[in-house]
C-alpha cells in the first residue's frame, strides 16, 4: 500500500480522498466444471462527497461487484479489471496483507440485515473496537481524524456520531438487545470507526421500519455530506433516489443504464429501467397491472360481511430478560382491536415492528387465542370455538406468510405442498390432479412444477407456490403477512398483480399485512394503522394515507422515499402531493 | 437501568446453580440407591470375603456378620448407609479395612492429575487442529480421517503404541509409574486423542458454520485476518455445541482413566474401582459411583455456566 496523507474525518475533509476507479470489471464463477461470468465489464468513477448506486434485482451481480471492491469474493468467484484503483493503490495487485489494510481503514462496508451482520455474541462495543484495534497504528498516525482518547471513549464517541443515544448502555449490549434502527447504527459506526474514504453500503435498509430507514439514509447523507464516497447498493428505487448522485442500472451481470440520478428516474432510456420504475407500488398505480402498466377491469367489493373482529386484546407475558428496570411484565400485542372485511375486498394492515400487527394475524387464523374480544368468520364464530370444531371451517380461512420456504415440509415437493390444502375439503383421484394443475394455472406456473422441490425455486415462484396453496380450497379469506416483503421489486409487482387478479376472479378478500406503505396503497381498498396494538386510523385508503389524521400515521407517510417526478413517466399526478381521484371512487363505493 | 441488566445476569446463573445443586441431590441418592441393591444383588458372598484367611465357622460368620451390620434386613443396612453418608462417612473397605474415604482420597489426586492434563491437552488439540482445518477441503479431509481413526481405535490400543513409539523405541518417556511430569505425558495423551477423535469433528462443523455467516463477511471487511475471524469470532460461536459434547466426554474420562491407568501402571481410581468390582468391596464400590456422578453432575453444571458466558443470549431463554 502506499503511503497516504493522513485524511481528517471527523469534520469536513480539508482534503478530498481519493477517487475510486472501476473500469470493465469482470467477476467469473466457477464449480469445478463450469464457468459462469456473472458480472461484464462494470465501470464506474466514484469520488469523494458523491454517492453511485448500483440497482437491480437479485442475481443481477450488484453485491459480487461491491464484494470485489474490497477483495472479498465467495471462493469460487475470481475477478478481473483493467482498472481497480483507489487513488494511487493499485486494487489488482494487493495480496492478502495489502487487502487487510484496504478494508475498514480506507473502504467501510455496510453489510445487509444488521441482525446477521453484526456477530451476535460480541456487544456493540467490541465490534465497533475491532476496527479500531486492527487499524491502530493506522488510525494513530491519523491523529486527530478518528478522535483521541481511549479506545472506549472512542466507540462511545462514534456510537454518539451514528444518532445512538444513551451510548454508555449501548455499548454493552448485543445485536438481539437492539432495535433494527440501532442495529444499522451500529453497523454503520463499525464500518466508518477508522474514518475510511469510502463507505460501501449493500441494501442498508432492507427490513427496517419506514420511519427507521428514513433515519438510516440521513445518516448516510450526512456521511456523504461530509466528504465520504458512497456506493450505495439496492433494489429499492426511492431508497436510491434519496441519496444517489449516479445510478447504475444492472440487469444479468451488465450495467443496462446509467446516467444522473434525476435523469435516470424519471427519463428513464432503458426499457428494463422504465419496468423497475413502473414496478413500484404507489398509490398512483392503483387498478393498473404492475407488469405491463395497462389498467385492470374493477371489481368493486361486495357487502357480505366475511371476516369482522370486536374488541380483540391480547397480552403477553414478558420473560424476565426482555423486562428493562421497571418495566411492566406485560406487554399488550392487541389493544381493543375492531376489523371488518367484506367479500372481495383487501383490508391493509400497516405499522411498525412490534405494533401488533403479526399477533393479530395469528389471533384471527386462529393460532392465539385473545385474553379478549371475538373472531367471526362468514357470521359465525371463529375465535370463540376450540380448534377441534375449528378444523371444518378452517378451508375458508388461509394463510401466505413472508418465507414461503420456512412454510413448507422441505421434503415435499410442490404436489404435496399444495395437496395439503386439498386433504381438507376431500378432493382425491383424477379430481385432485386436475385441480392441482388449475391451481398451478392460477398463480402462472407450468403444470410440470409439481414435482419440483420448492428448494429449486426462485423466491418468486415459491411465493406462487404458496399461494396456491393457500387458494387450494377456495377460501374466502387470504392473510397474507408481510407476503411480499422479502421480494425485488420486479417479482413482488408479479406477485401483487396476481393477488388483484385471484381476487377479482374468486372474489377472495384479503387481510393483507405489510409495513410497506406503497404496497398497502397499491392494493388495499381500505386500511387499518396500528401502533403499539391499537388502531390509530382506518378507513379508505386514499383518504387515510393521503391526508392521515393521526400523528403516527403521518409520520409513517412522511417516512417514505418518494421517487422524483415519475408523474413524467406515468403521465399521471402522484398521490403524495394531491388528492388523486383515485380516494374519491374509494368513497363511492 | 444498569444495575437492573447486571442482577439479570447474575442472577440467571444463580437460579440455575441453586436448581443444580437441587438436582446433584437427587441424581446423587439415586446413584448410590441403584448401585446399593445391584451390588447387592449381585452373587457373592460378602461374610466370606471379610473374614478372608480366617476360618470360615458359623460362629466366626455370626460374629463377622453383626460387626459388619451384614446380620440386619437389606433396607435397614441401606438406610444406615444413607444416615453415614449425610456425615460424609462412606463405610469401610470389606478388603482393605481402611475408610473408604481415605482408599478413595489416597488415590485421587493421581487420576485428578490424569483426569486436567488429558482435558487440557484434548481442548488444545481440537482446537488447534479445527482452527487450522476447517473450512479448507484437503486439510479437512486428512484431519476428518486421523480423527476417525482415533475416535475408532481402543485407547488401551493407542496407549501401547504409544509406549511403543515414545517408551521403547525413542526412550523420551518412562514405561510405568506415576510421580514427575513426563510420567504423565503419555497416558493423558493416550486419553486426550480420543477425546479429539470425538470433539474436533464437531467444533469444526460449528467452525464452518459460523464461518458461513454473514457477520464474518463483516469481520473480513473490517480488515481483520482469516485467522482473526476464526479465533475472535468463530471458535466462540462453534464451541456451544462442542462444550456439551466435552462435558459428556469428561465425565466419561473415569472410565477411560481404568484402562489408561491399567495400561500405563499407574495408580488412580481406576485401578481401585477395577479391584473393587473383582472383589466385591460394596463400600468402595459405592464410592466410586458416588465421585463418579459427582464428577458429572459437577461437569455438566460447569459447561451449564460456561454456555451462559458464551452465549449471553441463553441467560433470558433459561428462565
Amino acid at each position: 500500500m502506499s503511503a497516504r496523507p493522513a485524511a481528517p474525518a471527523r469534520q469536513p475533509r480539508e482534503r478530498p480522498g481519493p477517487p475510486l476507479v472501476v473500469e470493465d470489471l469482470r467477476i467469473r464463477f466457477s464449480d469445478g466444471r463450469t464457468t459462469t461470468e456473472i458480472v461484464r465489464g462494470v465501470s464506474l468513477t466514484l469520488v469523494p462527497g458523491r454517492c453511485v448506486a448500483l440497482v437491480g434485482e437479485s442475481g443481477s451481480g450488484k453485491s459480487v461487484t461491491a464484494r470485489a471492491i474490497v477483495g472479498l469474493l465467495p471462493r469460487s468467484g475470481a475477478y478481473a479489471a483493467r482498472r481497480l484503483t483507489l487513488g494511487d493503490t493499485d486494487l489488482t495487485a494487493l495480496g492478502e496483507r495489502g487487502w487487510r489494510r484496504v478494508r475498514g481503514r480506507r473502504v467501510g462496508f455496510v453489510h445487509q440485515d444488521a441482525l446477521l451482520s453484526l456477530d451476535p455474541l460480541r456487544t456493540a462495543g467490541q465490534e465497533i473496537a475491532e476496527v479500531l484495534r486492527t487499524h491502530r497504528a493506522a488510525v494513530a498516525a491519523a491523529g486527530s481524524a478518528v478522535g483521541a482518547g481511549s479506545t472506549r471513549q472512542r466507540t462511545l464517541q462514534l456510537l454518539r456520531d451514528v444518532g445512538i443515544g444513551d451510548a454508555e448502555r449501548r455499548i454493552g449490549q448485543r445485536a438481539h438487545q437492539l432495535s433494527g434502527g440501532q442495529r444499522q447504527r451500529v453497523l454503520i459506526a463499525s464500518a466508518i470507526a477508522a474514518a475510511p474514504d469510502l463507505l460501501i453500503a449493500d441494501e442498508p435498509t432492507t427490513a427496517l421500519d419506514v420511519t427507521v430507514q428514513a433515519q438510516v439514509l440521513e445518516l448516510l447523507g450526512a456521511r456523504k455530506r461530509r466528504g465520504d464516497a458512497l456506493l450505495l447498493i439496492s433494489h429499492d428505487l426511492a431508497v436510491v433516489g434519496q441519496l444517489a448522485d449516479e445510478i447504475l442500472v444492472m440487469r444479468a451481470g451488465e450495467v443496462v443504464e446509467r446516467g444522473a440520478a434525476a435523469e435516470v428516474l424519471t427519463r428513464p432510456a432503458h426499457e428494463y429501467t422504465r419496468q423497475l420504475l413502473q414496478a413500484v407500488p404507489t398509490a398512483a398505480t392503483r387498478g393498473h397491472s404492475l407488469v405491463t402498466g395497462a389498467p385492470l377491469p374493477a371489481r368493486p367489493p361486495g357487502d357480505e360481511v366475511v371476516l369482522e373482529a370486536h374488541g380483540l386484546t391480547k397480552r403477553f407475558r414478558l420473560p424476565r430478560a426482555r423486562r428493562a428496570g421497571g418495566a411492566s411484565r406485560e406487554l399488550v400485542a392487541l389493544d381493543r382491536v375492531d376489523l371488518t372485511l367484506r367479500r372481495g375486498e383487501t383490508l391493509g394492515v400497516v405499522g411498525e415492528s412490534g405494533s401488533g400487527k403479526t399477533t393479530l394475524a395469528r389471533v384471527v387464523l386462529g393460532l392465539v387465542q385473545p385474553d379478549d374480544g371475538e373472531v367471526r368468520l362468514l357470521g359465525r364464530p371463529w375465535s370463540a370455538l376450540g380448534e377441534r370444531s375449528r378444523r371444518p371451517s378452517r378451508q375458508h380461512l388461509r394463510f401466505v406468510s413472508q418465507d414461503p420456504l420456512g412454510s413448507f415440509d422441505p421434503r415435499y415437493p410442490v404436489r404435496k405442498v399444495i395437496g395439503e390444502g386439498l386433504d381438507s375439503v376431500g378432493i382425491h383421484g383424477t379430481a385432485r390432479e386436475r385441480r392441482l394443475r388449475e391451481l398451478l394455472d392460477q398463480v402462472h406456473l407450468p403444470a410440470s412444477y409439481l414435482d419440483r422441490h420448492p428448494r429449486t425455486l426462485s423466491g418468486g415462484q415459491r411465493q406462487r407456490v404458496a399461494i396456491a396453496r393457500a387458494l387450494a380450497p377456495t377460501p374466502a379469506v387470504v392473510v397474507a403477512d408481510e407476503a411480499v416483503s422479502a421480494l425485488d421489486v420486479s417479482v413482488q409487482a408479479q406477485i401483487l398483480d396476481l393477488f388483484a387478479e385471484i381476487q377479482r376472479e374468486h372474489g377472495t378478500s384479503l387481510l393483507f399485512i405489510s409495513h410497506d406503505l406503497g404496497v398497502v396503497r397499491h392494493l388495499a381498498h381500505r386500511v387499518l394503522v396500528l401502533k403499539d396494538g391499537a388502531v390509530v386510523e382506518t378507513g379508505p385508503t386514499g383518504p387515510v394515507l393521503t391526508r392521515p389524521r393521526h400523528a403516527y400515521t403521518q409520520q409513517l407517510v412522511a417516512a417514505v422515499p418518494r421517487l422524483p417526478g415519475s408523474a413524467e413517466l406515468r403521465g399521471r399526478a402522484r398521490p403524495w402531493d394531491e388528492d388523486v381521484p383515485e380516494s374519491a371512487d374509494m368513497t363511492t363505493r | 437501568m444498569i444495575r437492573g441488566l447486571a442482577a439479570e445476569a447474575i442472577l440467571g446463573p444463580v437460579v440455575s446453580v441453586s436448581r443444580r445443586l437441587g438436582s446433584l441431590v437427587l441424581v446423587l441418592w439415586g446413584t448410590v440407591t441403584l448401585t446399593f441393591f445391584a451390588v447387592h444383588a449381585a452373587p457373592g458372598d460378602i461374610v466370606r470375603l471379610l473374614i478372608g484367611q480366617g476360618h470360615d465357622t458359623p460362629e466366626v460368620r455370626a460374629v463377622i456378620a453383626a460387626e459388619w451390620g451384614l446380620d440386619r434386613p437389606l433396607l435397614v443396612q441401606y438406610a444406615g448407609y444413607l444416615g453415614r453418608l449425610l456425615h460424609g462417612d462412606l463405610g469401610t473397605s470389606y478388603v482393605l479395612k481402611r475408610p473408604v474415604t481415605e482408599v478413595i482420597g489416597a488415590q485421587l489426586a493421581s487420576t485428578v492429575e490424569l483426569a486436567v492434563t488429558a482435558t487440557a491437552l484434548a481442548a488444545l488439540l481440537t482446537i488447534l487442529i479445527t482452527t487450522l482445518t476447517a473450512g479448507r477441503r484437503l486439510l479437512t479431509r486428512l484431519a476428518g480421517a486421523g480423527e476417525l481413526l482415533l475416535a475408532s481405535t481402543p485407547e488401551f490400543w493407542v496407549g501401547i503404541l504409544l509406549l511403543f513409539v515414545f517408551s521403547f523405541t525413542l526412550p523420551w518417556f518412562p514405561v510405568a509409574g506415576a510421580g514427575d511430569l513426563s510420567a504423565l505425558v503419555l497416558p493423558s495423551l493416550t486419553l486426550a486423542l480420543g477425546a479429539v477423535g470425538g470433539l474436533a469433528p464437531v467444533l469444526r462443523d460449528g467452525l464452518e458454520r459460523a464461518l458461513e455467516q454473514p457477520f464474518a463477511l463483516t469481520v473480513r471487511s473490517r480488515g481483520v485476518s482469516d485467522l482473526g475471524l476464526r479465533v475472535r469470532h468463530g471458535l466462540r460461536h462453534a464451541s456451544i455445541p462442542t462444550l456439551n459434547l466435552a462435558g459428556f466426554a469428561v465425565g466419561n474420562l473415569l472410565g477411560g482413566a481404568v484402562i489408561v491407568e491399567q495400561v500405563f501402571g499407574r495408580p488412580g481410581i481406576g485401578q481401585v474401582a477395577l479391584r473393587a468390582i473383582s472383589s466385591k468391596d460394596i463400600p468402595t464400590i459405592l464410592g466410586v459411583a458416588l465421585l463418579a456422578a459427582f464428577v458429572f453432575v459437577v461437569v455438566s453444571t460447569v459447561v451449564d455456566l460456561l454456555s451462559l458466558v458464551i452465549d449471553p443470549r441463553l441467560v433470558g431463554a433459561a428462565s
